[in-house]
């Protein structure tokens, strides 16, 4: 099981934003705002735990007029893990952001 | 004198940074095929192939390419350690396939000795020394008796000369 560190859920909650979608590394970067540089080995952690799956584009290079991409998508296994870090995070966040200041 | 020189020398800077933006693409895409280089053998295709096509996807200027490609180049030794940590359980489980396929292969090897006794109904038919195995009805340990007698006497004979 990988560690689920800030990077990591900002790369599930990228996925999580539409779970169905397919997307490429350029795309994940942007979406959970990380360098190239940090998304790779996250997308290869994350794959070799089955909790993203990865296929090459299929389209004739030649028509489109580029190569064909490497496109990512959330497994089942991916998307449950991912709901359940982000609302431990979520949890853990709501109780520094409202202590019980007072209710003593 | 002041003005001339002013012009000259941004003519030369845009003339450079024309050159340059025109370089940085090529660069990248040489540094995307530099980086793949450091990952294990089984991997480097893969992600070459996926890099350039995502290289292409880079839009504005080639130094934005180049950018994207440092970066990527920087998280080339992580991407290795996580490649790395596959292989190494898939060789745990080819050298457990390894040592099965040995016991299978010395259970076969003492299952033919075993028939091979049976069949030739010598109690000792097979013979084993230092320099070798023998197997079946022929197998006899007088030939090595012989063969080590010869070794002795070629030893002792220079002494008692």
């Amino acid at each position: 099981m990988p560690k689920i560190t800030r990077e990591t859920q900002a790369v599930l909650a990228a996925f999580l934003r539409d779970p169905t979608k397919h997307r490429y590394g350029f795309d994940i970067s942007k979406e959970a705002h990380l360098a190239s540089g940090t998304i790779y080995p996250i997308l290869a952690r994350l794959e070799a735990a089955g909790w993203i799956k990865s296929q090459w584009e299929d389209v004739d290079e030649s028509a489109v007029g580029r190569r064909a991409r490497r496109y990512y998508k959330l497994t089942g296994e991916g998307a449950r893990v991912g709901r359940e870090s982000l609302r431990e995070t979520e949890q853990r966040l709501s109780g520094v952001l409202r202590p019980n200041w007072g209710r003593a | 004198v002041t003005v001339v020189a002013a012009a000259v020398i941004a003519s030369v800077v845009s003339l450079l940074l024309a050159e340059g933006l025109a370089w940085f693409p090529w660069l990248a895409e040489r540094l995307i095929r530099h980086a793949t280089g450091a990952l294990p053998a089984g991997e480097r295709e893969r992600w070459r192939t996926e890099w350039l096509a995502e290289l292409e996807a880079i839009p504005g200027l080639g130094i934005s390419k180049l950018v994207w490609a440092i970066n990527v180049t920087a998280g080339v030794p992580s991407l290795r350690r996580t490649l790395q940590s596959r292989p190494a359980t898939a060789s745990k489980q080819s050298d457990a396939l390894l040592l099965g396929f040995l016991l299978i292969m010395l259970f076969v090897a003492w299952q033919s000795i075993q028939h091979e006794r049976a069949r030739s109904g010598v109690d000792h038919p097979v013979a084993t020394s230092e320099r070798g195995l023998l197997l079946g009805p022929r197998a006899s340990t007088e030939s090595l008796v012989d063969f080590a007698t010869i070794l002795v006497d070629v030893d002792i004979t220079p002494r008692h000369r």
